[in-house]
């Protein structure tokens, strides 16, 4: 997301709302990956953090009524794998990965949603868009302190954590 | 942006099956499936209205991802199912996609005269260098140093295919690559080539996690091409002979018409048909 672009309330609403609404269906996506890939742990952790996004989403929404909320491309976000990380990339889901890395997965991107909004607040152009931006800054600030908690009830995975014994490599 | 739409009354999600893809964890396709359905909403198109045709491979799922007409072919023979719909239902905006082995090996011949013939149509290559499904071969586009596959050992040694040289020197009128690492980029640079007149061809780098994972490093090395799209075929032929495989965007923009021949009246019966093959 440009946060220079960020011009109005509405302007700010349409923006989370999308990134928030698609890191939802990432989470959603990568929890079906991880059940074909039988891995119910990290499955059961994307889900757990799809409905704590979703609420979020519901309360953006409830913040948007009312409001003629701007079409906005999605060229016009600048954010991907590379740049940005508000949204998880579908790079980011690996078939072995563990509870520790999803939950890491998680920090990074309330991190990166974090500082976006604080930039946000910084460059608002009107004290009410400054204002939303930094409750969403503070909210996001908080969750990122609470999966940093999260992660710590599990153990940091040993060197070689992908080491497949089992690779889906042409043998013959 | 030009090519917004003010109020797309449909979402990305409404493009899609509901089918869940079974793609790898980590694998671009997952991107180019989020472009296409991005690019969908905001040309605003009607599902119905809108059919895409595969070839075989990993990538070659899509139609059953999406929920738009699909059509998931032979290997290699996407181009030619898609030439016949289009010529005959001009009025449907009409894809193709598949893979580097399915479009420019076991298809290849196809990918030449698709460009050449010029039929308004989108088809869309998603890259990953390796035959992903058949688990690990060398494809086309493999460099010739790649040894991870038991079949070529010590790599193929043979230089790999130049898919964008070979489709302005076909005749496609309308280049550009896009990268799975950048989905909303992907999304404009297909926008773009469904609204183009005639044969669009998107080089879509979609890395495979699975057996090319040092393609994950691809997302750092994408960046967007310096340099506005070019009407003139030699100024193109520069600009793509001196790539590196990783600048994003619309490279080439022809303005030759597309070929769409005249349509035949529908028979009324079988037996009218019947009569065209009498000798």
């Amino acid at each position: 997301m440009n946060e220079t672009s960020i011009l109005s309330k509405a302007d700010l609403l349409a923006r989370t709302l999308t990134m928030l609404s698609e890191t939802v269906e990432r989470y959603d996506l990568f929890a079906d990956q991880m059940d074909v890939v039988n891995n119910p742990e990290a499955a059961t952790i994307f889900r757990w953090l799809s409905d704590k996004q979703n609420s979020r989403t519901e309360v953006v929404k409830k913040l948007s009524e009312g409001l003629e909320l701007p079409h906005i491309s999605p060229w016009d976000y600048d954010w991907d794998d590379a740049i940005n990380t508000e949204v998880p990339g579908h790079s980011s889901a690996h078939y072995m990965m563990t509870p520790y890395h999803t939950l890491s997965l998680a920090i990074d991107v309330e991190q990166s949603a974090a500082k976006l909004f604080s930039e946000i607040e910084r460059n608002a152009q009107s004290p009410e868009t400054g204002k939303l931006a930094r409750s969403f800054a503070r909210e996001a600030k908080e969750f990122h302190e609470y999966l940093i908690y999260k992660r710590s009830e599990h153990p940091v995975p040993e060197v070689g954590w992908d080491e497949d014994h089992d690779p889906p490599q042409l043998l013959e | 942006m030009e090519t917004a739409n003010p109020c797309p009354s449909l979402k990305p999600k409404d493009y899609k099956s509901g089918t869940k893809p079974v793609w790898c964890p980590g694998c671009g396709d997952y991107s180019v499936l989020l472009a296409i359905t991005k690019a969908m909403a905001e040309m605003n198109l009607s599902p119905e209205n809108v059919a895409l045709v595969s070839g075989i491979g990993c990538s070659s799922r899509l139609p059953a991802y999406l929920n738009v007409y699909g059509f998931h072919a032979v290997h290699g023979r996407a181009l030619p199912v898609a030439t016949g719909l289009k010529v005959s239902r001009p009025d449907l905006t009409v894809l193709a996609a598949g893979g580097d082995g399915d479009g420019f090996s076991i298809g290849g011949n196809h990918f030449m005269h698709a460009c050449r013939r010029n039929v308004d149509m989108t088809y869309i290559v998603m890259d990953n260098q390796v035959y992903g499904m058949t688990k690990g071969q060398a494809s086309p586009t493999t460099d010739p140093d790649w040894d991870n596959s038991k079949l070529t050992p010590g790599g193929t040694k043979i230089n790999p295919y130049y898919p964008l040289v070979v489709a302005l020197a076909s005749g496609a009128n309308f280049i550009a690559r896009a990268s799975s690492t950048d989905p909303n980029g992907a999304a404009k640079v297909l926008v773009d080539a469904m609204r183009h007149p005639g044969f669009s061809f998107v080089h879509m780098l979609s890395p495979c996690v699975t057996f090319r994972p040092e393609q994950k490093d691809w997302k750092k090395m994408v960046r967007q091409a310096p340099v506005e799209p070019t009407t003139d075929p030699a100024v193109a032929a520069k600009r793509l002979m001196t790539d590196d495989n990783f600048f994003l965007g619309t490279l080439y923009k022809g303005d030759r018409p597309a070929y769409q021949p005249e349509l035949k009246a529908t028979v009324d019966n079988i037996s009218d048909l019947d009569k065209g093959f009498i000798l």
